[in-house]
C-alpha cells in the first residue's frame, strides 16, 4: 500500500536510501514491481501478485537469498549474528573528527595485510562489504586521486549506529563475534553536554550496550587554537562516560599521535583519564604519512585489537533487543551504501 | 550423489578465468591414459563437455570462455591405483560467471543449492594473476595533506590502471572470503567448530604467471604463497577447516600460457598429456595432474551412517 516508497513490504523502510530490504536488486524486487503496478492505478486488491507465485520466481528460477547483504549491519540484522552466539559489541566513543572511521578502517587493512593478532585469526565476517567500502578510502583507486580521509560518518536521524562485524577463531578453537560501531561523533557531544538530550539516543544506545569502549581522543583537536575547548569537552565526555560503565573496559585510543600536543595539557588529561578509567590501557593510533617505524603504526593498533579481541574479556552486559521497525525511521534499518564498484 | 552410496560428490568452484576448463580437459586426458596416482575404471559418462579443450590444446591453443548459460555434468569413475580409493567424480562444466554472481547478486539458484549440499569435496579455484592486491596507506604512505584535501596527486605517485581483470568490486580476497562463506552457508555448515565437511582443496591455478621463483628444484610451498598473496583469505581457510580437510596445490595445467588465435608448435608436438604440472605441499613439483582430486579424496570424512 506505501507506494510512496515504492515497495509494498512492511518492513522495507526506504530501499532508494538503504537498499532493498530483502538484499535484492532494487529492479529484480518482487515487493517493488508490485508497488509499481499498484501506483500505475489499479487497486491493490485486483493486481496483488504473491511475490512466490510471480512468473519471475517459477520452479526453475527459485533462489535461495543470503540473509546477510555484506554491508553495516543495523539493529535488525543482529539477530544474523547473535542468534548463534555471544557476540561482543564494541563501542566507539568519540567526538567529531576523532578519527573513529580511519580507526575501523586501519583493524581491517592490518587484517587484510594478514597481521597476526596473539589472541587468534581472522575467521570471516558478515559486512565484508561494509568494510571494503571503508577501506577503499584508503586504498589507491586506479583513476582516482588516491587515499584521503574516510567522509565522515553522517549523523543522519538514526538511533542506533552501524555495525561491523568480524568472527575471530580463538587459538584453542571457538569462534567469537564482534561487532564494531561506527557512529557519527555528533552523538557524543551532545550526549556529553546532556545525558539525555534528544539527538543523544545513538550514544545513550552505546553507552548501554557495548560490552567494552574506545575513547578515542583527538590528538589533532588538542593541538588546535581551540584546543582548550577540545580539552574540556573531551573530560566531560569520559565523566559522562565512566558514570555508567559498571567495570566495562575502556581502552583509551589517543588518534593522530603523530601530532605534538602541549605537555601540560597531555598531562591533565592522562590525569583525567586515570581518575575516570582506572586501571585502562591507553594505545596511541597514526595513519602512515611517510616511512613511520611498525612500532608507530601497525604495533600499536594490533596491542589494541588484541586487547579488544581477547578471550578472557567476558562481560554480562545485556544484548541489545531486537526491535520492531519504525517506518519512518531511515536510519535504523540503514546497512551502508551498498557495493562500490 | 553423496558419500552415502558409496561415491562422493566433488565440486569444482571458480569464477571466470580461473583456468577450470583447461584443468579439466588436461587431467581427463591424464586419466583416460592412466599416467597418474588416479585413473579412471570405466570410461567417463559424458565426454562432450571437454571436446572443445581437448582439440584447441590438441593444436597447442587455449580454449575459448565456457558459455555463461552453460551447465554440463560429466561422471567419472575413478580410483587410485593402489585401490585404496575408488569414487564418482562429477564433474560439472559451466561458466565461472554463475559463481560470481552468488557474490554479486546475493542469491544461489536452486541447482546450484541442490549441488552445493550434496557435495562432500570442493575444489576451489583461485587463479592468482587476476587477484592483485590493492595498494593502501600502509603499503604505499601519501603525505598528509593530500590525505586531508584530497588534492590531485602528481605524476610521481601515480599508479598504472589496474587490468580489467584485476578489477573487480569487494577487492577480490574479500570476494573469495564471501563466496566461501555463501557456500559454506548454503551447505549448512556448523562453523562454531573447525569444520571437516566438505573438505577443501585450494588450487592456486595458472602458478606459471603468479611470478613465484623457483630455488633448488622447489618452488614456494602452495600455503605459504597463499599467504603471501592473500593473507586474508588464508587466515579465513585456516581457521574455517580441520588441518587434516583442507590443502593447498599449486596447479600450472598447461605449464605455460597459450594463445586463443596462434597455435604453440612446441606444446602441439610434445603434447598436452606432457605439459602441465602440479605444485604439492612442499613445493615439489609433480607431472601428475590428478594430485588435487586424490588429496580432496583421501581428505573427505564418509558420512556417518
Amino acid at each position: 500500500m506505501d507506494t510512496d516508497i515504492g515497495c509494498t513490504l512492511e518492513t522495507c523502510v526506504d530501499p532508494e536510501e538503504v537498499g532493498c530490504n530483502r538484499g535484492f536488486l532494487l529492479e529484480e524486487c518482487q515487493y517493488r514491481k508490485q508497488a509499481r503496478l499498484n501506483k500505475l492505478g489499479s487497486p491493490a486488491e485486483t493486481t496483488e501478485v504473491k511475490p512466490d507465485q510471480s512468473p519471475e520466481s517459477n520452479n526453475s528460477d527459485r533462489h535461495l537469498r543470503l540473509p546477510w547483504t555484506g554491508n553495516s549491519l543495523g539493529v535488525n540484522d543482529l539477530e544474523l549474528v547473535t542468534a548463534s552466539s555471544r557476540t561482543d559489541l564494541v563501542g566507539i566513543v568519540g567526538p567529531y573528527n576523532a578519527g573513529k572511521t580511519t580507526l575501523l578502517t586501519l583493524i581491517y587493512l592490518l587484517l587484510q595485510h594478514g597481521e597476526k593478532l596473539n589472541v587468534g585469526e581472522f575467521s570471516g565476517s558478515l559486512t565484508l562489504s561494509g568494510w571494503e567500502n571503508l577501506a577503499a578510502n584508503l586504498r589507491w583507486q586506479p583513476g582516482e586521486t588516491g587515499p584521503r580521509f574516510p567522509p565522515h560518518t553522517s549523523r543522519a536521524a538514526g538511533r542506533q549506529p552501524g555495525m561491523l562485524h568480524l568472527s575471530i577463531r580463538e587459538n584453542e578453537g571457538h569462534r567469537r563475534d564482534f561487532l564494531l560501531t561506527d557512529p557519527p561523533g555528533e552523538w557524543f557531544s551532545i550526549w556529553a553536554q546532556k545525558e539525555s538530550a534528544e539527538g543523544a539516543e545513538g550514544a545513550r544506545w552505546v553507552q548501554n550496550y557495548a560490552d567494552r569502549f574506545f575513547f578515542l581522543v583527538d590528538r589533532e583537536a588538542l593541538a588546535s587554537p581551540e584546543r582548550g575547548k577540545a580539552r574540556d569537552a573531551l573530560k566531560d565526555l569520559a565523566r559522562r562516560l565512566s558514570v555508567h560503565l559498571h567495570g566495562r573496559p575502556v581502552a583509551v585510543v589517543w588518534t593522530k599521535s603523530d601530532i605534538d600536543i602541549p605537555e601540560s595539557i597531555e598531562k591533565d588529561l592522562s590525569e583525567c583519564f586515570l581518575t575516570e578509567f582506572p586501571n585502562q590501557p591507553q594505545f596511541k593510533i597514526q595513519v602512515r604519512f611517510g616511512n613511520q617505524s611498525r612500532e608507530l603504526v601497525e604495533e600499536p593498533c594490533l596491542a589494541l585489537m588484541n586487547w579488544t579481541f581477547a578471550p578472557e574479556r567476558r562481560s554480562d552486559t545485556p544484548l541489545p533487543p531486537i526491535t520492531t521497525v519504525d517506518r519512518d525511521d531511515l536510519f535504523l534499518s540503514y546497512r551502508g551504501k551498498g557495493i562500490t564498484q | 550423489m553423496s558419500a552415502r552410496d558409496g561415491t562422493s560428490s566433488i565440486l569444482v568452484i571458480g569464477g571466470t578465468k580461473a583456468g577450470k576448463t583447461h584443468y579439466g580437459g588436461q587431467l581427463l586426458r591424464r586419466l583416460l591414459k592412466g599416467a597418474g596416482t588416479l585413473k579412471t575404471l570405466s570410461p567417463p559418462s559424458d565426454l562432450t563437455p571437454f571436446q572443445e579443450v581437448l582439440e584447441r590444446l590438441a593444436v597447442g591453443k587455449s580454449a575459448s570462455h565456457t558459455p555463461s548459460g552453460t551447465y554440463k555434468e560429466s561422471i567419472w569413475h575413478l580410483g587410485s591405483k593402489d585401490e585404496a580409493l575408488e569414487t564418482n567424480l562429477v564433474w560439472p562444466d559451466y561458466a565461472g560467471e554463475q559463481i560470481e554472481d552468488i557474490v554479486k547478486l546475493r542469491q544461489v539458484p536452486e541447482l546450484w543449492v541442490n549441488r552445493i549440499r550434496e557435495s562432500d569435496g570442493w575444489i576451489f579455484f583461485v587463479r592468482l594473476k587476476t587477484v592483485r592486491a590493492p595498494e593502501d596507506v600502509l603499503t604505499r604512505p601519501r603525505v598528509k595533506a593530500r590525505m586531508s584535501t584530497g588534492e590531485e596527486a602528481p605524476l610521481s605517485e601515480d599508479l598504472p590502471p589496474l587490468e580489467p581483470s584485476a578489477r573487480v568490486s569487494v577487492s577480490t580476497q574479500a570476494g573469495l572470503v564471501e563466496l566461501l562463506q555463501a557456500l559454506l552457508f548454503v551447505k549448512q555448515a556448523n562453523f562454531s567448530v573447525r569444520l571437516k565437511k566438505p573438505a577443501l582443496v585450494v588450487v592456486l591455478s595458472c602458478w606459471d604467471e603468479a611470478n613465484v621463483k623457483k630455488s633448488a628444484e622447489k618452488w614456494m610451498p602452495p600455503a605459504e604463497l597463499l599467504r603471501d598473496r592473500l593473507p586474508l583469505l588464508s587466515q579465513f581457510v585456516n581457521s574455517t577447516w580441520q588441518e587434516d580437510c583442507v590443502e593447498v596445490i599449486g596447479l600450472s595445467a598447461l605449464g605455460k600460457a597459450l594463445l586463443d588465435d596462434k597455435g604453440d608448435d612446441q606444446f602441439m608436438d610434445e603434447g598436452p598429456e606432457r605439459q602441465g604440472w602440479c605444485v604439492q605441499n612442499d613445493g615439489s613439483q609433480n607431472a601428475d595432474l590428478s594430485l588435487p582430486i586424490a588429496s580432496l579424496m583421501r581428505r573427505i570424512v564418509p558420512n556417518e551412517e
